[in-house]
């Protein structure tokens, strides 16, 4: 297999030495061409349009101490009964809201055993703290970590993300600029622009494929 | 491919040639000598090498480039001073601006570069260097047009014929659904490839009906003989002619 | 899928003639154009965007052998682990050797071209491994045992009344012809498979050379999935698919998302850089990445054509083809159909197999004017036809023996003589003159003339449902005699 390797990479070397077809001045180009677009005056109210545009709920509020009356409110709003969120400090008052609830059945992710596997499957609603928001595209950046894996954001129906105002950048560009990234890129790291979606069928949208029917963000400070 | 799209264009030159095309000379010659006369209409001599024959888009779009090299070469040796060559035709326009370069090397395509340069489609030299006012003088018409694609994507030309029929008082300019979706012609894929070429310009030809329009113009003689033909055969009133003819028959004085 | 010449007249003219596949595409596409147009035109001057894509792709193309031994280098470094395919069957056999080890009895698959063109399915299954398709698009075509006939919308060609009815057919679902309904079914059946399944394949939108990252985007979740729940993901790419930069990024996505399905971003973007680590409590315990050739560096080698890998699947050029929206995916053969697949089918398969595909355009251009990667594609359509006309093989290099491989002794014979006629001034105007005085013999009245009853198989084809125009008694040559010659 090394032989292929070495066949494709050598056919690929004698073939680089065809000259570039036409000459290129991208870096500049796209210099250019971002400086013509509209200046981004407030990326909060850009962000919050972008979840607009794609039926995104939304909840400004002006701290964490909010959050578990914002939560709560949302877990009556769409019925849950049951929900799941990671062991991450910053969420301790919210699980102790959550666990007093009447009705609502609190799971704390603590490991990969089979059994969370199967929580996180059939609980009602998953919520994250989120490390990032882009406003150009209304996204949510997320870096899955111990306290809070991949599924907590996919697996249910319904996804409630906890994004600071201060984490909003303007673009994926500029988040890139502060070179988290680039110094040691984590395992996963993914943009949750909104609900699950698919327009397979005639063109018609249906939301909630295989990821959440739901998101709703709480965008906090 | 470029979208040979024009920064600048020169003042009114004394005298242009002009290229017929071999569409226009046999099936069209009307409306070529109404261009011409519309160019002599604002006092600039018209030059027509007799020897002219065709552009080489035929056997350049069927992969046959020898042949086409060979009557590229022999068209160009027509017109060798340096003034405009107008061409009423979107599509040999396009061979000629955009293609006759890649057909050579050297100073050869230096020299293609250069008459490539000097090349005109006829509706963009009337709007952009004659700067032509027209008087409508014709009977209230409705009016569609299809815009020919080598004329719209590969010149770049979107414009001016569109500006030219705005300026026909009595004509009224009818929106024709999907309008600059191909007509369905392609030169030998018409009849290379038959049934595709047969739904396109049904679709095309539905639209033009569906727009109201009572006469239908373009640019390209390839897509008027399309369209038109497919319309004359299901026996559509619609009058079919290229856009040089109507501004001629309109603009004449009585 | 085999591409033919005769077949493909086939199934064209059939194609145009299907009216609920008219029907289907016409409702579709145009719905996508629409989108693609908005969301182009809510940019400033996206015309240069499209320019800049283009030259983001150029630049990591030019470089492309020291970008992937990059990216194999990061890839590695962080566990992920590189295999080379130099074909279908390569990469088929690597994808089942890592299914054998892991005893893989179910594997669930993120919409790949890369597997369509492999055909992995089959392949797995012809070893006893259950594939499941999740993209909901890809899952109903293959409960209708069909090939996806559009790149982003696998299903684009069938309605909700045909998806209803194999759903109650091959699931045993009640009947219906709700879209929402019909999601949810797909839905519950999916999520058992994606928690029972030993392996997760998924294609690769970019594969980032600074970082090793792999770049997936969707809007289901069933990428995420896929390369979340099952022990092992495999990621498929063709070699053309490496990028340079993580900053390149945010720009090509900006074109690929707008440019398929009209979004801003498409819901998810998943960047993956390793298996997971200790510690973390989900993600495959195996990650692999098989870099698949199958052409793809003869391609590279030509300076012209190399721009066919620019591509980045998204589809524009299909939705705008007049030709691909009057027969949809299926008929061309192939399963990079459109335009793009006029380009990439003939220059994998061969001109002998394919070269008729590059005929079958009338390079009205539209599929250039939307490429967000700016593929000029009617000129590669032009130069394949050269190639496939072309008198001998000799110096062709990219084709070898397939140059001139369509090469007809009959039409080379046409265009030499109509070459020897054209540039003979006085025997064109004999001609012409020939011509018009055969048209004129004939009935006057109607359109109808001599013309119309010449039998060659062109004029035929032409008159099936057009009128030719008459030729003028006196040609343009004639009435600007007057006009000086020179």
């Amino acid at each position: 297999m090394s032989d292929t390797r070495e066949q494709i990479l050598q056919r690929l070397r004698n073939g680089s030495a065809t000259p570039l077809h036409r000459p290129n001045h991208r870096a500049e180009r796209e210099r250019e061409w971002w400086a013509r677009q509209p200046a981004m005056t407030d990326p909060a109210a850009r962000f919050l349009a972008e979840l607009d545009a794609v039926g995104t709920p939304h909840v400004e509020i002006p701290d964490w101490a909010a959050v578990p009356a914002a939560v709560g409110t949302w877990m009556a709003e769409y019925g849950v009964h049951s929900v799941m969120t990671g062991a991450v400090p910053a969420l301790d008052p919210l699980r102790q809201h959550l666990a007093g609830q009447h009705g609502v059945t609190l799971h704390t992710y603590t490991d990969g055993a089979l059994a969370q596997q199967e929580a996180l499957f059939s609980v009602d609603c998953g919520i994250t703290t989120v490390q990032a928001g882009i406003a150009e595209t209304g996204s949510l950046l997320l870096v899955p970590t111990a306290e809070q894996p991949r599924l907590l954001s996919l697996a249910m129906p319904i996804h409630v993300a906890l994004l600071e105002r201060r984490a909003l950048v303007p673009t994926l560009a500029q988040w890139l600029e502060n070179g988290e990234y680039r110094g040691e890129p984590p395992s996963n790291l993914v943009l949750i622009s909104g609900a699950s979606r698919t327009a397979d069928i005639e063109l018609i949208l249906s939301v909630g494929v295989h990821g959440p029917k739901v998101l709703l963000v709480a965008l906090i400070g | 491919m470029t979208l040979a799209q024009r920064e600048h264009y020169p003042p009114k030159p004394e005298a242009v040639y002009f290229y017929g095309t071999c569409l226009m000379d046999t099936l069209y010659p009307q409306a070529g000598l109404a261009a011409v006369e519309l160019i002599e209409r604002e006092g600039v001599t018209v030059i027509y090498p007799q020897d002219q024959t065709c552009c080489g888009q035929p056997p350049f779009n069927s992969g046959y480039r020898e042949e086409a090299r060979a009557v590229a070469r022999a068209q160009m040796a027509l017109f060798p001073k340096p003034i405009p060559v107008v061409i009423p035709s979107g599509s040999c326009g396009a061979m000629m601006r955009v293609h006759y370069p890649d057909l050579f090397e050297g100073a050869e395509r230096d020299q293609a570069l250069a008459f490539a340069g000097r090349v005109y489609e006829w509706s963009e030299f009337m709007v952009h260097v004659l700067r032509v006012s027209l008087t409508d003088r014709g009977a209230p018409l409705r009016v569609a047009y299809h815009p020919s694609c080598h004329l719209l994507r590969e010149l770049g030309v979107g414009d001016a014929p569109t500006a030219l029929l705005s300026q026909l008082s009595g004509v009224e300019l009818r929106p024709v659904q999907g309008a600059t979706e191909c007509c369905g012609f392609g030169g030998t894929f018409s009849v290379k490839q038959a049934p595709i070429s047969e739904a396109v310009v049904a679709d095309k030809c539905r639209a033009v009906a569906e727009s109201g329009a009572e006469a239908l113009v373009s640019a390209d003689c390839g897509c008027l003989m399309n369209i038109g033909g497919a319309l004359a055969r299901q026996e559509s009133p619609l009058r079919v002619l290229p856009l040089a003819q109507l501004i001629k028959e309109r603009t004449d004085e009585a | 899928m085999k591409p033919d010449a005769a077949t493909f007249a086939r199934d064209a003219a059939r194609a145009v003639n299907d009216t609920v596949l008219r029907g289907n595409l016409n409702h579709a596409l145009g719905q996508i154009r629409e989108k693609r147009h908005a969301a182009m035109a809510a940019l400033t001057d996206s015309e240069d965007l499209q320019q800049i894509g283009s030259a983001i792709k150029q630049e990591s193309l030019a470089r492309l052998p020291e970008l992937l031994e990059q990216l194999e280098e990061n890839l590695t470094r962080r566990g992920i682990q590189v295999h080379w395919a130099e074909n279908a069957a390569e990469a088929n056999a690597a994808v089942l050797a890592i299914a054998q080890r892991r005893g893989v009895k179910l594997a669930v698959k993120g919409k790949t071209m890369v597997s369509e063109e492999t055909e992995l399915n089959e392949h797995l299954q012809a070893h006893g491994i259950e594939v499941v398709e999740t993209d909901l698009g890809e899952y109903i075509v293959q409960l209708a045992e069909q090939r996806p006939s559009h790149i982003i919308a696998p299903a684009i060609h069938m309605n909700r009344q045909e998806i209803g009815d194999l759903f109650h057919d091959k699931l045993g679902e009640a009947h219906t012809v709700d879209v929402q309904a019909m999601t949810a079914m797909a839905r519950r059946v999916l999520r058992e498979k994606f928690q029972q399944a030993d392996m997760g394949i998924t294609g690769v939108n970019f594969a980032v050379a600074e970082t090793g990252t792999l770049c997936l985007v969707e809007n289901e979740g069933n990428g995420r999935m896929s390369t979340t729940v099952p022990p092992v993901h495999v990621a498929m790419m063709g070699l053309e698919k490496v990028i340079a930069n993580l900053s390149d990024l945010p720009t090509l996505l900006r074109l690929l998302t707008r440019s398929a399905t009209g979004q801003v971003i498409s819901t998810y973007v998943n960047w993956i850089a390793s298996p997971r680590r200790p510690g973390e409590q989900d993600g495959p315990e195996e990650v692999h990445v098989i870099i698949l050739d199958n052409g793809r560096s003869a391609i590279y080698g030509d300076g012209e054509l190399r721009d066919t890998l620019n591509c980045v699947r998204c589809a524009a050029c299909l939705n705008i083809c007049p030709v691909y929206n009057r027969i949809g995916g299926h008929a061309y053969g192939s399963i990079y159909s459109g335009p793009i697949g006029k380009i990439l089918t003939p220059q994998m398969a061969g001109l002998g197999a394919a070269g008729h595909l590059a005929g079958a355009s009338t390079l009205c251009g539209a599929c250039f004017e939307v490429c967000p990667v700016k593929i000029p594609i009617p000129d590669l359509l032009l130069r394949l036809r050269q190639e496939a006309n072309a008198p001998s093989a000799a110096g062709r290099a990219v084709f070898g023996a397939q140059a001139g491989a369509m090469r007809s002794g009959t039409e080379a014979m046409v265009w030499k003589g109509w070459q020897v006629l054209h540039n003979s001034p006085a025997a064109y105007r004999a001609m012409t003159r020939l011509v018009a005085l055969a048209a004129a013999i004939g009935p006057r009245e109607g359109r109808r003339s001599l013309w119309d009853h010449v039998p060659l198989k062109a004029l035929r084809a032409w008159r099936r449902t057009r009128w030719l125009p008459r030729p003028a008694e006196r040609s343009l040559h004639r009435l600007l005699r007057g006009r000086p010659n020179a």
